[in-house]
């Protein structure tokens, strides 16, 4: 048994060494390093002292405006630009799918943001919704068409800048998903569709009761990383609204985890730390439910 | 429901930019399916068998042609009100959907007057399932299923809205080689308690020829030959169809006629004159899809009258020709007029097969069957190749030597002589058959087309 041990296994670990340096190093190290961090109080990275160990971080945090206006913020973006951004995706590769000319042509056009840089994106963004001294801006222009009043997207009231945000962030993870989408389509096998031509279904039958299911895999994938991504969010909101994001009221969690490292008021990594553990556990959580909730509906 | 096909045909444009010419998958296709037949398309790959079913489904539209059931024109309509059944080569069952679900989905899409209720689906489902004996399986999803077992699921799905046509697209290539005897017998009971015509394509002969009341026989979008698989069999229109049936395949040999007797190599194996009527019937013109089949046709059961009158001035012309002699065709005869080089003996229970190499022959070896009563006049000559040395490389001496004088000799004694060593071991190696004419299949060389012919009896 021993010798067994010996020569199977040892070889396997050691072919295994190299990832699992490198994932211990710069993956599980790090984690456990900010878990210990988010418990020492008043941590100073230059002295590398600390007042005390406890929960005082995570009391601080839940306890600090900024923060719970962050989770507000995060949790409304997610909660608004998965679905849209997923159902609004799901729409288009179906569009996409069943055309033949121009297809190729379309797919392009809709691929192009992913490629594009997310500041310039976000540039592009401001200068459409703003409203300067000088102009109104292209967004208000079209709302005086309709005979509406303008609205300061940028620094006006929060519904428009987390509108301008959510709106932002759709347009920004659509072509992943529909790159993903049209290619989980096109893997449908055709004899399937045939088949149910044979027997008379109608197109919505078909999406619904064949299409949807068959493609459900890749659409789970898309809700868990769109969650994932979306807590995450952070370089969307800078881009539109500058690096004070705290000003402007548009501060995502992981927004303030930087702030509170590098800001202006930065230099606290211990609720940096903690703002980081309490972030992990919310996606973690939200990944552990749609887990759980995919095993359901999720077929096969 | 009698399908009819009318110069069905179906060309598609070439993806090949150097080649601009059409693909035509299905060329001027005529048949009228009778109705409650099982029909075997039968061809190799590629061969356009495929594209006529799903011209027939409706899934793909023909480039000319109509297409009837029964008396209604169905060119145009589309797939879902032809009211066909259509099993997939992968049976395409809903893989996220129970057996019951896959089922009674047809049924699910009836509208209107034909609209059934939850206990109506499942009382059909469960009546088909039953048909198909699956009713054990209903809660399984069709990954829990053996590929058998999906198979009648397919074909009870298929089969629930009680179809006029049923199209089974290669049923049973995805299955092993037991269960898929098994599975044609099914489909055979199946197709014949419900009494619905059937049409199965199918690139392997011996499925074809085992459960259809008829086959078409299909190359390059081309029909062949239609009729019953026996017919097929022992009357086949041309070299294609000739090899294409039967298994062991038909022994293909380069031969001529002189003189109204048929040579393969330098052996005269049989003195051959025209059948009677032989300049109707016989003469396949063939230019076009429609003469061939109507050839085949009228030529059924013709061709293969022997009990032929001896004529003068039926003599069939000098010509060069494939003779093909089908496995069974041959007898083991010690004076037999084709002479071969014996290979080896493959027992396999019922009978015996003698694997022998000819000069003339266009396949690497013959493969002949004969029963196994002539075990022991095989065998003894076996045994002593075997103590001969490698078989293998007497032949290959054999075949670099290539004297036909010496083999012309060799060919007078069947038993070995007392001469040298080399000498002994060629003349161990030598089989005789005799062959029986009916068996005996003569194309011409150049259009491969068949040659009919009667043989005159004698000794041999």
């Amino acid at each position: 048994m021993k010798k067994k041990w010996n020569s199977g296994s040892l070889r396997a670990w050691l072919y295994l060494l190299p990832a699992i340096l490198f994932l211990g190093v710069f993956m599980v190290y790090p984690l456990i390093d900010v878990f210990v961090y988010s418990f020492e109080e008043g941590y100073n990275s230059a002295s590398q002292t600390y007042y005390g160990v406890g929960t005082y971080n995570y009391s601080y945090v839940l306890h600090d405006p900024y923060f719970l206006q962050a989770v507000k913020n995060t949790f409304l973006l997610v909660i608004i630009t998965v679905p849209l951004s997923t159902g609004i995706a799901l729409l288009i590769s179906v569009g996409l799918h069943s055309i033949t000319p121009l297809r190729n042509l379309f797919q392009t056009v809709y691929f192009l943001p992913y490629v594009t840089n997310t500041l310039a994106v976000g540039l592009v963004f401001m200068i459409l919704f703003q409203k300067t001294a000088y102009s109104d801006g292209f967004v208000n222009l079209v709302i005086s068409w309709f005979g509406g009043s303008s609205v300061d997207f940028i620094d006006g009231p929060y519904w428009a800048k987390m509108f301008v945000l959510c709106f932002y962030t759709i347009w920004v993870v659509m072509p992943f998903k529909i790159l993903i989408l049209t290619s989980a389509l096109s893997s449908v096998n055709q004899e399937y569709y045939n088949a149910a031509r044979v027997d008379g279904t109608s197109k919505f039958r078909i999406f619904r009761r064949i299409t949807l299911p068959m493609i459900s895999p890749m659409i789970f994938y898309l809700v868990i990383t769109g969650f994932i991504g979306a807590f995450k969010a952070y370089s969307d909101a800078v881009a539109l609204f500058g690096t004070d994001l705290n000003a402007a009221g548009m501060n995502t969690i992981v927004g303030y985890v930087y702030d509170m490292l590098y800001g202006d008021s930065g230099g606290y990594p211990s609720y940096a730390s903690a703002a980081a553990i309490i972030l992990f556990a919310i996606v973690l959580t939200i990944t552990c439910i749609n887990l759980l909730a995919s095993n359901k509906k999720v077929h096969y | 429901m009698e399908v009819i096909l009318q110069n069905l045909t179906k060309k598609f444009p070439n993806r090949d930019r150097k080649n601009r010419r059409d693909v035509i998958a299905v060329n001027d296709f005529n048949f009228e399916i009778p109705d409650g037949r099982l029909i075997g398309l039968l061809g190799p790959s590629g061969c356009g068998k495929s594209t006529t079913l799903n011209l027939i489904s409706g899934l793909v539209k023909p480039t000319s042609g109509r297409i009837f059931f029964g008396k209604d024109d169905v060119t145009d309509l589309p797939p879902e009100h032809r009211g066909i059944g259509l099993v997939f080569q992968n049976y395409a069952l809903y893989p996220h959907l129970t057996v019951r679900q896959n089922i009674t989905f047809p049924l699910e899409n009836l509208k209107g007057k034909d609209k059934l209720s939850k206990a109506e689906m499942l009382e059909k489902a469960v009546e088909v399932a039953k048909l198909v004996q699956i009713d054990e399986l209903m809660d399984r999803k069709p990954g829990e299923l053996s590929g058998g077992q999906q198979q009648r699921v397919a074909i009870a799905r298929a089969l629930v809205k009680r179809p006029k046509v049923l199209l089974l697209d290669e049923p049973l290539s995805n299955l092993d080689a037991r269960l898929r005897l098994q599975t044609r017998e099914e489909i055979k009971r199946i197709q014949r308690e419900t009494g619905i015509t059937t049409i199965f394509v199918t690139h392997d002969q011996e499925e074809a020829m085992s459960i259809s009341d008829m086959i078409v026989v299909m190359k390059d979008g081309v029909v062949q030959q239609i009729g019953k698989p026996q017919e097929v069999y022992d009357n086949p229109v041309n070299l294609f169809v000739a090899k294409f049936l039967g298994t062991p395949p038909v022994n293909v040999f380069e031969g001529c006629v002189r003189d109204s007797r048929l040579y393969i190599g330098q052996d005269a194996v049989m003195e051959i004159i025209q059948p009677p009527e032989a300049g109707t019937a016989g003469k396949p013109d063939g230019i076009s899809g429609k003469g061939r089949e109507a050839a085949a046709i009228a030529d059924n059961g013709t061709g293969n009258d022997n009990e032929g009158r001896l004529e003068a001035g039926r003599k069939i012309a000098d010509s060069n020709v494939y003779a093909a002699i089908r496995p069974e065709g041959f007898r083991l005869q010690e004076d037999g007029p084709l002479c071969c080089e014996l290979d080896g003996v493959e027992v396999m229970g019922r009978d015996i097969s003698v694997v022998s190499r000819n000069k003339a022959s266009l396949n690497p070896t013959i493969r002949s069957i004969i029963g196994t009563e002539n075990m022991d006049r095989i065998f003894p000559m076996e045994r002593r190749n075997a103590e001969n040395g490698s078989g293998g490389e007497a032949h290959m001496e054999k075949w670099s030597s290539g004297q036909g004088g010496n083999e012309e000799a060799d060919m007078k004694q069947w038993a070995p002589g007392k001469d040298t060593d080399r000498e002994n071991r060629d003349r161990d190696n030598i089989v005789r058959f005799g062959l029986i004419p009916r068996k005996v299949l003569l194309f011409d060389r150049e259009s491969e087309k068949r040659i009919y012919f009667e043989a005159v009896r004698q000794g041999g």
